[in-house]
């Protein structure tokens, strides 16, 4: 893997940010936290899991945030301290390994104790990329859907920076699927793949994949060719290393296509080398992207499977391409349809299993911070029971028997009031007739 | 020698005329039946053999043709024998048919071995037609006679053996039963065990089904299994307004055709609850079969048919609730015949959130997979749906709440104010043929129902806000409607139709 000579100093302003662009503060946090879990997996994970949600993270100060990830890092220190007595050849590589592991290590204490604002300014210098902050307009808002979203992506594609813009505008908004598979597929496997790709783009579904050997190259080499001359977003592919490096090489002219035509998108920053580790986070963004995944070929134990696993996990649609029974090779589809997945033997079975997942970006709701509870109370105070009901749904999300009890209104009232909150987007009904706040 | 009976032949609700002839020659011995006979019309000569010797009457080695006339109609079913006996009786010089210049009289009943007379199915139409036709009186099992006399203008005349029956047929008639005193049977106890006010908490779930009943909207109920669907839809049929004579009568007939009309009520009063069970096949729930019968959706018909699993329910049985629930009446077609049934319900369907039954429940966890729980929802059609007007999340209630349901109201109170709600809807609906506002078209709907400017512009907003199909719009305004009917509000305010949108129809993506 060689890093890209392309990515050069950008002139002019990068990223049209919208109208309600969020501060620059929270933006900087954003970039200076996904450029840190770039170097080291599971950062943003853990940081949820302390603060509670992604934005309670951004609320944090960079010292909160580097006392978090501190005390992280001692803790993987003492984990990796082992001894060392296998055969040479282990030790060779497990030396490789650890040398590996130093070099992220200062890469990452490099970016640690860099100012968030300078190093988001030092990110966002180079043209023909492009910075998406978790904070950003054009940030896809399927990915909010993760636990442990990607703090930015990383974009590279070969054009100006609107036409990035354009070309991000249209990932949020185009259904797109994943077609994911073996890296060494049969002859049967490759041609599924490409008539996937090509049939999948022609129907104005935009393919996902991974850019990795077999079936995803042939799927995304398929989708550029059915791609019409005058489409914006011919295919975008999730790496498993910076936007910038060239990984696996075997594949480097069709990297350079995907660039010309789609977009190279990844959550690891520039020069990210590629890892064994940053393949699984590759494929939850890659399911996470996607209405839907394919699988066409993959053991029992692959990359295909844990994607498959993530988009499940998601509610995204999986659908697994049939093989031949009792080969290695299809194993994960096989798998899958044995578990109740549908049948994909064409473009059409996708488009069909597709049709009905349905993305909405506020019904993606996250937490409900003080700000927001604030404007609801301010909102509600016209009307005295409106107002009530809210602040009955801010003890906790509750079924239209109990607001009526809490509020000492009738239930009919109190469903009328939950309605209007709804109609608004303050209030969202989830299963079970129970209902929540929501973030606006 | 030569004779003839009149009967009748159910077909459909309806009746139709049959001539009863027997001929009697001295010849071979031999019984024909002729004339379209089914299996049990066959083997009627055998019961009309072995009753005529118990009775004590002589069966002459001769040779009997019977002919049932017109020979075109299929004749199905033992309500034969009787006719087939008189005529055969009155042949043979046995009994004398004393009907001269009063205009005859019409027989129907299953004979037993012995001589007894069997109640047969749909006494209450075959007695209607024959009224219509003018036919004076009838013949028939006493075990039918109740049913049977609801038919003003029709006389009687019941039997309970085949000497009985002679007897009245020699005389032209005489001890007829007394007509059914109409009010008598109307004012029975309509109340049973089950009321609203046994359900405690699920408030807004008994408030949207008062709402769903008042206007005979369709509902569609989702929740964890025991969190009580089945026992809030076994009260429905307690808060609907009690069913006038007409209906009853009509009722009445649909059950006495099926054969499920119960020994001691001549008159059903009490509102129909079908509740079939999932794996009920596309003829049982609409109707169908050879000679077709009615189904569910019409036994169920002024009444509440339940569907519980909904979702489990055959497709093509699911898809043939289509017409009933457009139409209020089941078409069913044969080579020979087509008939029509009516199946004017209130759909009362009920499912599960997912396949284990605990999505959003806050207890358990659901274990379904994502696309089973899609697979399972997608088995409804929009077409289906679309007819379907209120969809309810019926949770499971903790126990301390099911404590505290101390204001319960019962069913006469709300079954009050849904009477006020349908009489509103009556005055508004004149000349349109509807009778509730789940039934107004969308012609209607802009014409009837008018809606302030706040209620407008909610609509408005919610179209927008939450993507709402213009049809989900107009169902909506319906339902709306019925809200506004139920508090006698001239139109329709936005606090109705912020209720109305609280049960939507949501998609299973919605939330």
């Amino acid at each position: 893997m060689t890093d890209e000579p392309a990515l050069e100093p950008s002139a002019g302003p990068v990223l049209p940010r919208g109208l309600h662009g969020p501060p620059a503060r929270r933006r900087a946090l954003c970039i200076w936290l996904g450029t840190l879990a770039s170097w080291r997996s599971g950062l943003v994970k853990k940081l949820v899991r302390e603060c509670g949600t992604v934005s309670r993270v951004l609320d944090s100060s960079p010292a909160e945030l580097a006392a978090l990830i501190g005390s992280a890092a001692v803790v993987q220190r003492s984990r990796k301290a082992q001894p060392t007595t296998a055969a040479p050849r282990l030790d060779r590589a497990r030396e490789q390994h650890a040398a590996e592991r130093e070099r992220d290590e200062q890469r990452f204490a490099v970016v640690l104790e860099a100012r968030p604002e300078d190093l988001a300014q030092a990110q966002e210098r180079f043209s023909r990329a492009a910075v998406v902050a978790w904070c950003d307009p054009l940030y896809p808002p399927a990915l909010r859907q993760l636990a442990d979203p990607p703090l930015c992506l990383f974009v590279r594609a070969e054009c100006v920076e609107q036409e990035i813009a354009n070309r991000l505008d249209l990932l949020c908004r185009t259904p797109a699927v994943a077609i994911v598979g073996t890296r060494a597929p049969s002859p049967y496997g490759t041609e599924m793949a490409a008539a996937l790709g090509r049939d999948l783009t022609v129907q104005g579904v935009l393919v996902v994949s991974g850019l990795a050997l077999g079936i995803d190259a042939t799927a995304q080499a398929a989708a550029i060719r059915a791609a019409k001359a005058d489409q914006e977003l011919a295919t975008v592919a999730v790496l498993g290393c910076g936007p910038d490096v060239v990984y696996p090489q075997a594949n480097a002219g069709l990297r350079a296509e995907v660039a010309r035509r789609g977009l190279l998108v990844s959550e690891f920053a520039w020069g990210v080398p590629a890892r064994p580790w940053r393949f699984p986070a590759r494929n939850r963004v890659m399911a996470a992207l996607a209405r839907g995944v394919v699988v066409v070929e993959g053991a029992s134990r692959s990359g295909a499977r844990i994607t498959a696993s993530y988009a499940l996990e998601l509610g995204r649609e999986v659908l697994a391409v049939p093989g031949e029974a009792g080969k290695r090779l299809t194993e994960a589809p096989h798998d899958l349809l044995r578990h109740g997945a549908p049948i994909c033997e064409s473009a059409a079975d996708v488009v069909a299993a597709i049709a009905t997942v349905h993305f909405d970006a506020e019904a993606l709701a996250g937490d409900l911070d003080a700000a927001v509870v604030a404007r609801l109370l301010e909102r509600g105070s016209d009307n005295g029971r409106m107002s009530g009901v809210l602040q009955a749904l801010e003890r906790g999300p509750m079924t239209a028997d109990q607001v009526a009890n809490e509020c000492g209104v009738r239930v009919y009232e109190a469903s009328a009031l939950l309605s209007e909150l709804e109609v608004d987007g303050l209030a969202a009904l989830t299963g079970g007739g129970v209902y929540r706040l929501h973030r606006p | 020698m030569l004779a003839s009976i009149a009967s009748e032949a159910l077909s459909g609700l309806d009746g139709k005329p049959v001539q009863v002839e027997a001929d009697v020659v001295a010849a071979a011995p031999a019984f024909y039946i002729v004339g379209l006979p089914d299996v049990a019309v066959q083997e009627s000569r055998e019961r009309v053999r072995a009753a005529i010797v118990n009775s004590a009457y002589s069966f002459p080695s001769r040779r009997i043709t019977v002919n049932l006339a017109p020979a075109d109609l299929r004749k199905e079913g033992p309500s034969f024998d009787l006719p087939i006996a008189l005529a055969f009786l009155v042949a043979t010089g046995q009994a004398a048919d004393g009907c001269d210049g009063r205009g005859p009289l019409a027989a129907v009943g299953e004979l037993g071995l012995d001589g007894t007379l069997r109640p047969v199915a749909g006494a209450l139409a075959l007695a209607e037609s024959l009224r219509r036709r003018g036919v004076r009186g009838l013949i028939l099992p006493a075990a039918n006679a109740a049913e049977a006399a609801l038919v003003v203008g029709l006389e009687v005349y019941p039997a309970r053996t085949l000497a009985e029956a002679v007897a009245q047929l020699a005389a032209g008639g005489c001890a007829a039963a007394p007509p059914a005193d109409l009010t008598v049977l109307l004012s029975g106890p309509p109340a049973e065990g089950a009321d609203f006010a046994d359900i405690m908490g699920q408030e807004q779930v008994k408030r949207a089904l008062e709402v769903a009943v008042a206007g005979a909207h369709n509902v569609l109920m989702s929740g964890p299994p025991g969190a009580g669907k089945t026992m809030l839809a076994r009260r429905l049929p307690g808060i609907m307004p009690a069913l006038t004579l007409d209906e009853a009568i009509e009722v009445t007939r649909i059950y006495s055709v099926a054969g499920l009309l119960p020994q001691d009520h001549a008159l059903i009063t009490r509102r129909p609850f079908r509740a079939p069970h999932h794996t009920i096949s596309s003829p049982g729930l609409v109707g169908g079969g050879g000679t077709p019968r009615p189904g569910e959706v019409s036994l169920a018909h002024l009444g509440v048919l339940f569907l519980d699993e909904f979702p489990e329910y055959r497709l093509s049985a699911l898809e043939g609730l289509r017409q009933p629930l457009e139409d209020g009446e089941v078409t069913i077609s044969r080579r020979l015949m087509s008939m029509t049934f009516p199946a004017r319900i209130m759909l009362v369907a009920a499912m599960n959130p997912c396949p284990c039954g605990y999505l959003g429940d806050r207890e358990r966890d659901c274990t379904c997979p994502a696309h089973r729980v899609r697979q399972y929802s997608s088995r409804l059609s929009g077409p289906l749906l679309d007819r379907i007007d209120l969809r309810l999340d019926v949770p499971r209630v903790p126990p301390r709440d099911r404590r505290s349901g101390a204001h319960a109201e019962p069913s006469a109170t709300v079954r009050a104010r849904v009477a006020g709600a349908r009489e509103r809807q009556l005055a508004r609906l004149a000349g349109t043929g509807e009778y509730a506002n789940a039934h107004m078209s969308a012609r209607h709907l802009r014409r009837l129902c008018t809606l302030d400017g706040d209620a407008t512009a909610l609509l408005d907003r919610a179209y927008e806000r939450l993507r709402l199909s213009a049809r989900a719009c107009d169902r909506v305004i319906k339902v709306a409607q019925t809200i506004a009917d139920l508090e006698a509000a001239p139109r329709i305010n936005s606090a109705h139709v912020a209720e109305s949108l609280s049960y939507r129809i949501r998609s299973h993506h919605d939330r």
